[in-house]
């Protein structure tokens, strides 16, 4: 793992400064492109407000398969997807209970950062990935002096209560394999290739973690991924999955 | 007092009403995100607010539709339902007097993600979405309050998301009933608030006929009775028992 970071005020302590191995060699990250990349994501808010942001953020480059945090870690600030996914998973009495796929632009850590304690998820990169974190104390300054980026904060945390709720009612009344289906669609859409061969979803999830995404049991999943592969609609590849009738997936 | 019971206690202990801001006689307080708010805070909410009044059972906004602000509810009681597929609804949270309605659409371009409609006739404040998103940026200590707000109701839909995938109807529904008798008080056991059995259904996420079907278990087992459209709790401990059979975390901020 590759961890870059433009400050020398880089708290010791946090859970940042423990991702850095010290056997990695550290790679020259340009300055400009933090900004421009971060800029992008930042767009709604105002150039001196957008500024502050940007002083404060810490680019973490990270391999596949690395922990952002885990669930019970202490809250240490947000952190910005610039590239790549984030697997949010929360397990309750040791079973997976929930799952969430982030990708560029979204942010992680905001629903915590105003009202727990500790990551109520934990984060796991999908694939080479990197993120702009900013530190709970830099926020808390940032919020004092440009408020706006405290609505934009407000905002992102307001998406994703729709993106709850709205999983909230397909859950009730949306039947397992329909729920599956759609999870498919939009994981596919979201992250997908487009082969030659219909689309390669190119995240390796297990059958738990497809059950804690679309909040059904894992049995189902096993039981609608096989009905699909037997209508020619899906293909499995070990743990990927291409989508071959994507039109018909959709109109389920 | 089971586990439940008192964990609702604590919830909603840590965060007491703010002072009357409209000085409306019988008010018996605001929401806690305005607790702090000094003198001319107040005055400046207070010229932003709209007195706003509906029947028993009336819409005040429906889901798809622009949101232009946000409502405080004085008196009576609302409920936010979210449309489901096929005309199915469900009932996202009941919101009762000092409580906000709409807030959380303040933020995310302004359109309404819910409806919401009167369960008792309702008076309230209305403040515009431009004049409250000015009046946050010069009050911030009001705008970490909101965040924290919408941020606790994010976790307790995460929960909920959660329980409903997971858990049973019966434990929905018994949940439901406590998180109800916390809300509205009971007197002799009997839930202070006059519910259908659809509203109850909606509320719990679950189909009309297996709520009817499970309330009627619930009182053949002795654990409430139904008269009407009041419940009453005759045996909480054992309630509480169906309510967490994994011994899950209660449900905060979703009635």
């Amino acid at each position: 793992m590759i961890k870059i970071s433009f400050l020398l005020d880089l708290p010791q302590t946090s859970k940042v400064s423990t991702l850095i191995p010290a056997s990695r060699p550290t790679e020259y990250y340009n300055r400009m492109t933090k900004a421009q990349e971060l800029s992008h994501w930042l767009s709604s808010l105002e150039p001196a407000a957008r500024a502050a942001v940007l002083a404060k953020a810490h680019m973490l480059i990270l391999p596949p398969q690395t922990e952002v945090y885990a669930q019970g870690d202490p809250v240490d600030g947000i952190y910005i997807v610039v590239e790549g996914v984030v697997k949010e998973l929360a397990a309750r009495e040791g079973c997976l209970r929930l799952a969430r796929l982030s990708g560029p632009g979204e942010v992680l850590g905001v629903g915590e950062l105003f009202s727990e304690p500790v990551q109520t998820m934990s984060a796991v990169t999908m694939r080479p990935t990197r993120l702009a974190w900013v530190s709970q104390a830099d926020l808390h300054k940032i919020f004092a002096e440009h408020p706006s980026v405290l609505l934009w904060a407000m905002q992102q945390l307001s998406t994703k209560l729709r993106e709850l709720r709205r999983a909230l009612v397909e859950t009730v009344y949306v039947e397992s394999a329909a729920r599956l289906t759609r999870k498919l669609v939009e994981v596919a859409e979201r992250f997908g290739e487009r082969t030659p061969h219909g689309v390669l979803i190119d995240i390796k999830l297990s059958r738990d973690e497809w059950a804690a995404l679309a909040g059904m049991a894992p049995e189902t999943v096993s039981r609608v991924l096989h009905d699909l592969e037997r209508r020619g609609w899906i293909a499995l590849e070990g743990r990927r999955i291409r989508l071959l009738e994507e039109e018909k997936l959709s109109l389920t | 007092m089971g586990v439940m019971a008192q964990r609702g206690v604590a919830i909603s202990a840590g965060r007491p009403k703010s002072p009357p801001i409209c000085g409306v006689e019988g008010c018996a307080g605001c929401s806690w995100i305005f607790t702090g708010l000094d003198r001319e805070g107040q005055q400046e909410l207070l010229k932003l607010m709209r007195s706003v009044e509906y029947g028993a059972d009336e819409a005040i906004f429906h889901e798809g539709t622009p949101a232009f602000g946000f409502f405080i509810i004085c008196s009576g009681k609302a409920k936010l339902i979210k449309q489901g597929p096929a005309g199915k609804r469900q009932i996202l949270k009941i919101v009762g007097p000092g409580e906000l309605l709409g807030e959380e659409n303040l933020f995310d371009g302004g359109t309404h993600t819910a409806s919401a409609r009167t369960i008792e006739p309702t008076r309230a404040r209305f403040i515009k979405r431009e004049d409250f998103l000015d009046f946050l940026m010069r009050y911030p200590t009001v705008a970490l309050r909101l965040a924290e707000k919408v941020a606790r109701e994010l976790q307790s839909f995460q929960a909920k998301l959660i329980e409903t995938a997971y858990e049973s109807c019966r434990a929905r529904l018994a949940r439901l009933l406590l998180a109800l008798a916390e809300k509205y008080g009971t007197v002799e056991g009997e839930i202070q608030a006059r519910i259908s059995r659809t509203d109850l259904a909606e509320m719990a996420g679950i189909s009309t006929e297996t709520a009817i079907r499970t309330l009627g278990e619930f009182e053949e087992r002795g654990l409430i009775s139904l008269k009407r459209r009041k419940i009453a709790i005759l045996d909480r401990t054992r309630l509480e028992e169906v309510a967490t059979p994994l011994g899950a975390e209660p449900i905060e901020n979703l009635l």
